[in-house]
């Protein structure tokens, strides 16, 4: 092959990539933020005593799953053209659902790893049972399923790059804009990639911040506690 | 004494789905009484005393705390509470909190005391079960026994009126148990309500003033602790004992 590497024409439109790469940060934090909010009310939904609230969850998170996240995209676009919604929204609308679907699974198996008694301990003090998932149930829970949030977090902002069907003029979106004037594919998309990748690393190690997520002897030691 | 029980139960009935695990159970707890509640594996024992302070819904019957039905809609399940300690076989702390921040807890976000008056509370509660030394600790560096014991004392960081003990020492290895049982003699010596569902026939024979003996959901007997141990007046109580006491 004698394909010859030019990033000039990268290094020239530097300004569309950054702007795209803060784009792309835009809509994965703002969704990441609604799917955490998702996640956590259907989840606990999910996990509760109730047999409505379970059922509930679980219509909630096997439609927005298994609906494909480009459909996602289409589909909220279409339907929210009438409400004259930038796309920016219905983006962030549809990976919010869609991923906050996942999370919610998550969610729900952290809290059913929790033990049992740890909500009746806390109940039986007289905390509510707000302040029982506040205080007891979700820090622990937290804990167990930090690793499974930090790649679905990973998820998100690689699956944001769909975005791009609906003109978010994020990192793809831009790429793609630049690739068809340059005619740089190779550069251009290896220039994205590594972004991603920068964006994906940071992102997963921020997760595994939450206290006690990176500590393998504490979370062996709660497994059998 | 004319002062009105602690705990009054009337006639409480239970089932999950169709089986009926409680029928019919009358008995009361007196302010500074202890009562041991024991029968076979099964009978009802942890149903009838989560039903004390609302773990568990009850279908019919009637529980008052202090005067307040437990059932009722109204009732102030969480206040309710927060006056009657309660201690489980596996502990219950919170793995992820230190000793001292498990006895805060509650008297921070029910009772409202301060951070700093919460913790002295629970200092000094930590060196009333032996244990000062482990305020920093976390729960999983603790024996089972002083687990046990730092449960006691988050239950009294409250001020409880009264404590619920569902098998306090089953899950603690023998040399533990009796740590554990010298923490609730002491308590029953300084005059605090207990209900107390135990195997440890010792215990109930020094320590309880009464002795209600369950099986297959019904309150079988309910006796004065000598009376119960030397003159059992139903078989199945007789049997019971003869059992447990046989080894
Ligand atoms: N969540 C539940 N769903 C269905 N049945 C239950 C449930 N909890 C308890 N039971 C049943 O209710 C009955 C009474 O249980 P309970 O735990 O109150 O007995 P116990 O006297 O405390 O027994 P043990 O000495 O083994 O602790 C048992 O037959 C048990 O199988
Ligand atoms: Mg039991």
């Amino acid at each position: 092959m004698n394909y010859r590497f030019d990033w000039t024409p990268i290094w020239e439109q530097r300004d569309l990539i950054l702007s795209g790469l803060w784009m792309t940060i835009a809509v994965s934090l703002v969704s990441l933020a609604i799917s955490i909010v998702i996640g956590f009310v259907v989840g606990t939904g999910g996990a509760s005593g109730s047999r409505s609230a379970r059922l509930g969850a679980a219509l909630f998170v096997d439609t927005m799953r298994n609906i494909p996240l480009l459909i996602h995209m289409y589909i909220w676009y279409m339907a929210l053209a009438f409400l004259k919604l930038p796309a920016f929204a219905c983006a962030v609308l549809g990976l919010s659902l869609y991923s906050g679907a996942y999370v919610a699974e998550v969610v729900r198996s952290g809290i059913g790893a929790v033990r049992r008694g740890q909500m009746q301990a806390a109940l039986a003090t007289g905390l509510t049972r707000i302040q029982a998932f506040r205080f007891i149930i979700y820090p622990q829970a937290l804990r167990i399923i930090a690793p499974s949030l930090a790649s679905l977090f990973s998820q998100l902002i690689k699956d944001s790059s769909l975005a791009s069907v609906i003109a978010v003029a994020e990192l793809t979106y831009e790429a793609g804009a630049i690739e068809g004037q340059t005619f740089r594919t190779f550069e251009v998309y290896i220039t994205i990639s590594v972004l991603y990748l920068i964006l994906v690393t940071v992102a997963s190690q921020l997760v595994m911040l939450v206290p006690g997520a990176r500590n393998d002897a504490s979370s062996a030691r709660f497994a059998d506690a | 004494m004319s002062e009105a029980p602690i705990v009054e139960i009337r006639d409480l009935h239970k089932s999950y789905g169709a089986t009926p695990v409680l029928r019919g159970c009358t008995m009361n707890v007196n302010r500074g009484e202890v009562v041991v509640v024991c029968g076979p594996s099964g009978s009802g024992k942890s149903t009838l005393i989560k039903c004390v302070n609302g773990l568990e819904r009850y279908q019919s019957g009637s529980i008052k705390v202090e005067g307040i039905e437990v059932g009722a809609k109204d009732t102030d399940l969480p206040k309710l509470r927060s006056r009657i300690g309660m201690v489980f076989q596996h502990f219950e702390l919170y793995p992820h909190m230190s000793v001292l921040k498990n006895l805060e807890l509650a008297q921070v976000h029910v009772l409202k005391r301060s951070r700093a008056e919460a913790a002295e509370r629970g200092r000094q509660l930590l060196k009333r079960v032996g244990l000062e030394a482990k305020a920093d600790a976390m729960p999983v560096d603790l024996s089972g026994g002083q687990q046990q014991r730092v449960a006691i004392a988050r239950a009294l960081a409250l001020d409880p009126q009264a404590i619920l003990f569902d098998e306090p020492t089953s899950a603690l290895d023998p040399e533990m148990i009796h740590e554990v049982l010298q923490v609730m003699t002491e308590l029953a010596t300084e005059g605090m309500t207990m209900m107390v569902v135990t195997h440890e026939m010792g215990f109930a024979r020094r320590v309880a003033n009464r002795v209600v003996f369950m099986d297959a959901g019904e309150i079988v007997e309910n006796a004065g602790s000598e009376e119960f141990f030397s003159r059992p007046r139903t078989p199945r109580a007789t049997e019971f004992l003869s059992k447990i006491l046989s080894h």
